[in-house]
């Protein structure tokens, strides 16, 4: 029954499900991501990196939801982000790759390829791997970003471990 | 979503981009922490048996983040955050981003 359903819960199936069908090539990044590998971390943000081919198509399945882009694509690829928001604020990167402060390339397509599709209820959700999430906290190199990092890395020992 | 608003010195200690070199050093400092290595891992194995599927973990983080911007700047179950003491890299600072639902 909806009223069984917080409003939240049946926001966020309708967000993944709009990405999952969107057509869209986008993973969903950051602290988000984490948690969906299994990490216990607060944040109030949802991060998304799409392929720069894919604005309009991620734009376009996020319009129903009420969430719209503050910039147009072509702007937004100029600039390498945007934002869509409403009740929510997705934060998007728009990059074929983008490069380590210590000269490390990490392209968009080989994070993808790589990529692990989460199950979410009756829908997925695609994320880097947490190799690929540790890469990814090396652009900013902030605080934050070596604890995250520490925890990916506890991941993956975990689960290496039977 | 209410937004828990974190006062500006500890905002600023949190993101403020780091040079190259002391980015390193944390991450190497917190690598060779096996205290917090382990409490990592062992905190990540709790979140992932307890909590087996993606929207059960997105419920409890939305769930604490809630409690959290409930209770003020200071996050449940968590020391208070020590603004004139600057935070230890990697799993300290780590435990302090997370939290173990009772």
């Amino acid at each position: 029954m909806l009223t069984d359903v917080e409003p939240h819960e049946l926001t966020e199936d309708a967000f993944f499900e709009a990405l999952a069908k969107s057509g869209a090539r986008v993973l969903l990044i950051g602290r988000r991501a984490m948690v969906l590998h299994g990490i216990p971390v607060l944040t109030a943000d949802y991060d998304l990196w799409v392929h720069i081919d894919d604005i309009e198509l991620l734009n376009a399945a996020m319009e129903p939801l009420d969430h719209h882009a503050n910039h147009e694509p072509a702007t937004a690829r100029a600039r390498g982000r945007y934002v869509l928001e409403n009740d929510e604020h997705v934060d998007v990167l728009v990059a074929r790759a983008a490069t380590t402060k210590q000269g490390q390339r990490i392209s968009f397509d080989d994070v993808w390829a790589r990529r692990e599709r989460v199950s979410f209820g009756a829908t997925h959700v695609n994320v880097p791997t947490p190799e690929d999430l540790i890469l990814t906290k090396t652009w900013a190199m902030r605080p934050k970003d070596v604890a995250d990092i520490g925890l990916l890395e506890a991941l993956i020992r975990s689960r290496k471990k039977p | 979503m209410k937004r828990q608003q974190l006062p500006a010195e500890v905002e600023a200690l949190w993101e403020r981009p780091l040079p190259a070199d002391e980015f390193e050093r944390r991450l190497q400092e917190s690598r060779a922490d096996v205290e917090s290595l382990a409490e990592s891992e062992e905190l990540i194995r709790w979140f992932s048996r307890r909590y087996p599927t993606a929207r059960e973990r997105m419920a409890y983080v939305r769930r604490k983040y809630a409690e959290w911007t409930r209770a003020g700047s200071r996050p449940p179950a968590q020391p208070r955050v020590e603004v004139t003491e600057e935070p230890r890299a990697g799993a300290s600072a780590a435990r302090a981003a997370t939290s173990r639902s009772s």
